[in-house]
């Protein structure tokens, strides 16, 4: 892969990180610089379900903090610039996070999100955090990551679509998509 | 001062300097100053098929230093349009190697350093110490990554691209602010392609699309062409560079070279074609600056 040169690069990285900033997703403490890469971790807010027995007769429950971890290379903006891995527990069909509630083995962290592959010439970070807000709260069953608890999952959203899943948890505040968290910046969900 | 001098001694001729001077022909151009083309620094990127026609261009031209980046080996493939490799002695050696030791026997003035490695892996001061840079490469990956280093340190970058019959120059400076580079071009398409090579293995791609394939159909007489072209653009940006950096204007009598401009050659209906290019005002590489990408 192509690299830009390292002033524009670490220009960039920077500037786009502070976007992330602004949004209070990003939490300025777990940013690494390194020589040629950027570690860092986001909390997302956005509605999401996990698994846990007993709660209640569909056995899920609502979650509404994420973390995220994002490693940036020197090959950044070009594709394969970026690894994402989903690290906090979740059930989503779309989604395989690296700790799984009852599972003792590690997952992959895996994302199944398209503009996480099809990089494009105006695709950046914030665009990026919000699609994968926007993923949690829209899980799309019908193409599901080959793990047995993404399937899983993809039958529970089948059965039981994300509408439905509000109504019973009356969960509809949590959203905050909807929430307007800086003066000039404004996340809005069409 | 130095083309004054040149032009006075030109005017000046004895029988003996027609004939014993290694350059008095080129000399004879108007706006020609044989001091510059000595001094001038080239990086060229890739010993291919283009490669070869650039450096052995350069080479009877009297340019002093070429900078020759090519980390091939030499096959039997090669040896229908490589004008500087033989087939007696050049396989299975370094392209850049036997360039050198062919282009000692051309011009032995020249001073070619072959430089065996990748161009991501080669040291950044070659971009700053090179007067241009010329790219004879096959992929987009290494030609971007030259348009980038080359804008960044405001060197002139000529681009060439070979495709059976077709083939295309293209010019790019950052000393001219409204000129497109290459990253301007470049497509969400383009973008998918490098992606799919860089994650897959390559089979499948070749199978469905054309484009993505590794080796290109090529013949000597278009990358002659090419070459031939690429070498003159060189020439021009090393006569002219220094009037147009002052005056904002190419020496008229060397002409401005393709800067922000494509030619496009096509060898099917003998046509060649310009098109200018569209700076895209949201680049990585030209436009970090004044966008949200870069700096605020």
């Amino acid at each position: 892969m192509p690299e830009l040169p390292y002033e524009i690069w670490h220009t960039r990285v920077t500037n786009e990180i502070e976007i992330l900033k602004k949004l209070r997703i990003v939490n300025p403490k777990s940013i690494k610089w390194y020589d040629d890469s950027v570690e860092l971790w986001l909390n997302l807010r956005a509605l999401g379900f996990i698994q846990k027995y007993g709660n209640n007769n569909l056995n899920v429950a609502p979650k509404t903090e994420h973390r995220v971890f994002i490693k940036i290379n020197r090959s950044f903006p070009y594709p394969g610039g970026i690894d994402f891995s989903w690290y906090s527990d979740l059930y989503h069909p779309n989604i395989h996070p690296v700790n799984l509630y009852n599972s003792n083995s590690l997952g992959t962290g895996y994302i199944c999100l398209n503009i996480l592959r099809k990089w494009s010439k105006l695709s950046d970070l914030e665009t990026t955090a919000k699609s994968l807000q926007i993923l949690v709260e829209n899980p799309n069953p019908e193409d599901p990551l080959q793990y047995n608890i993404c399937t899983d999952a993809a039958s529970f959203f089948k059965e039981h679509p994300i509408e439905e899943l509000k109504k019973i948890f009356k969960v509809d505040k949590f959203c905050p998509i909807k929430e307007k968290i800086d003066d000039d910046i404004v996340i809005d969900k069409e | 001062m130095n083309s004054k001098n040149t032009r006075n001694q030109i005017k000046v001729i004895d029988e003996t300097s027609t004939e014993s001077d290694r350059f008095d022909r080129q000399k004879r151009i108007a706006g020609w100053d044989q001091v510059k083309i000595k001094d001038a620094k080239v990086m060229v990127i890739g010993a291919g098929a283009t490669g070869n026609e650039v450096v052995k261009n350069l080479t009877l031209c009297g340019i002093g230093t070429i900078y020759l980046i090519d980390y091939d080996l030499i096959e039997s493939s090669n040896l229908s349009r490589c004008v500087l490799f033989n087939y007696t002695n050049s396989l299975e050696k370094y392209k850049a190697d036997v360039i050198k030791d062919t282009c000692q026997n051309l011009n032995p003035e020249v001073k070619i350093i072959p430089i065996k490695q990748e161009l991501n892996s080669i040291d950044k001061d070659l971009y700053k110490r090179s007067d241009v840079i010329c790219s004879c490469l096959d992929n987009l990956e290494a030609r971007l990554e030259a348009n980038n280093y080359a804008y960044y340190y405001n060197v002139p970058f000529v681009d060439s691209g070979i495709d059976e019959f077709f083939g295309s120059v293209q010019v790019v400076y950052s000393g001219d602010k409204d000129a497109a580079c290459l990253q301007c071009g470049i497509s969400d398409k383009d973008l998918e392609i490098m992606w799919k090579k860089f994650s897959c293995t390559g089979q499948e791609l070749s199978s469905t699309n054309s484009e993505t394939e590794r080796i290109i159909a090529s013949i000597i007489t278009t990358t002659s062409i090419i070459g031939g072209i690429q070498s003159q653009q060189v020439l021009k940006i090393l006569l002219g560079i220094s009037t147009f950096n002052q005056f904002r204007h190419w020496n008229p009598k060397i002409g401005e070279p393709l800067l922000g401009k494509q030619l496009i050659y096509n060898g099917i209906t003998n046509e060649f074609i310009i098109i200018s290019k569209l700076k895209d005002p949201t680049c990585w590489t030209c436009s970090f600056k004044d966008k949200k990408h870069g700096g605020k």
